[in-house]
């Protein structure tokens, strides 16, 4: 038994280390496909009438802006969706204590529920603002 | 997917390797050897009388989990304790290993926890086949009434590939947006005289993590009671 686990162990770390191995080369491989890929842009070209860093500043302030109006919207109807089911669910306890059980269980997974749709609200706003796909282009196309 | 990489500087990188996805190895390490070695001292002196405080909270969380998969499955269903109590303990210690300073939770990576969504997402049609069968198993999936058989068996594979997404994402966003509140409430702290403010959010961190362990463990269990209900019970 004691064989097993050991063996079990050891091969669990090197699944983890070769995955980490992939990971890694398709990391660089798709770094250079996107140096490829990059935009030339010269010296003083413009963007709607305005300067090029300036359309990449405001591009970034609407970035923040839009991630944090989406986080307030989705935890308003979040709020509010939740205190609906809790509270229908304390009046259904109060007139009948004794199905109190399935009815948290019940309660707990409406909640989960709606609590899902603001997680992803904020895990969108999370990939907007840290991994954003396009800061990489709009950062070189200033030329920064 | 790489992941976000917020904060990751603080952690431990796999000796001999770099970048994010080792830290978080590390970090599954860590909560692996925990949790055997926790395992291994609370088994040790197991007693019948008198038994040791360790040895009544695994218990009790082990019966409060029986308890929970006998109603929602029944009474066959306490056969999958093993693998809803491992999901359990391990999310538990994943959350709760983030607070330590230094380390990171590994859920607050994609790819943890779609690795054990995946487990989920294999493992719901299994127990449905071996409960009831797989023509009962195929025939809910049909509805109740034949003519609209195809249109219900689209919509309910499409509702079991949406749940391991939902659960992934779940997982991750919780434990994430919790890594980030600490991490921001951190440098609030050291803007105000290194006051530690961090200490008020903590036991917000600590509800979260035992929450989302015990959402972890009861949705498997409620997907679980799906699969494994047929004809007039369900």
């Amino acid at each position: 038994m004691l064989r097993f686990f050991t063996v079990a162990l050891i091969l669990t770390i090197l699944l983890g280390l070769v995955s980490i191995a992939l990971a890694q080369e398709e990391e660089s491989v798709i770094e250079e496909s996107v140096v490829a890929e990059s935009v030339e842009v010269k010296e003083g070209s413009t963007v709607n009438g305005g300067d090029v860093k300036t359309a990449a500043i405001q591009y970034f302030i609407w970035v923040a802006v839009i991630c944090a109006s989406a986080m307030a919207v989705a935890a308003v109807g979040a709020a509010m969706a939740q205190a609906r089911a809790a509270k229908q669910a304390l009046e259904s306890v109060a007139r009948q204590p004794e199905a109190s059980g399935p009815i948290q269980i019940q309660m707990v997974l409406a909640l989960i529920f709606i609590e899902t749709l603001a997680i992803y609200t904020l895990v969108v706003a999370l990939i907007l603002l840290f991994i954003n796909p396009f800061t990489e282009s709009v950062v070189k196309m200033t030329g920064m | 997917m790489g992941g976000l990489e917020v904060g990751m500087e603080f952690g431990i990188p796999f000796p001999g390797l770099g970048g994010h996805d080792s830290v978080i190895f590390t970090n599954t390490l860590i909560v692996m050897v925990l949790i055997f070695v926790l395992g291994l001292l609370i088994v040790r002196r197991l007693r019948l009388e008198r038994p040791s405080k360790p040895q009544l909270v695994l218990e009790m969380t082990l019966n409060w989990l029986k308890g929970l998969m006998r109603d929602i499955i029944g009474e066959s269903g306490v056969r999958y304790l093993p693998l809803i109590a491992t999901l359990f303990i391990f999310v538990l210690f994943a959350n709760l290993i983030g607070l330590v300073p230094g380390l990171v939770s590994p859920t607050s990576n994609l790819n943890t926890n779609f690795g054990l969504a995946m487990i989920v997402f294999i493992a719901t049609p299994y127990v449905g086949i071996r409960e009831v069968g797989i023509k009962s198993f195929l025939r809910h999936r049909m509805g109740p009434v034949l003519a609209l058989a195809p249109l219900m068996f689209v919509l309910e594979t499409i509702g079991e590939f949406s749940r391991p997404i939902s659960l992934t994402m779940r997982l991750f966003g919780n434990i994430m947006g919790e890594e980030i509140l600490v991490m921001v409430i951190n440098k609030i702290a050291t803007m105000i005289y290194y006051v530690p403010i961090t200490v008020i959010i903590l036991p917000l961190s600590l509800i979260t993590g035992l929450v989302q362990a015990f959402i972890f463990a009861l949705l498997p269990t409620i997907y679980f009671g799906g699969a494994s209900a047929w004809g007039e019970k369900h």
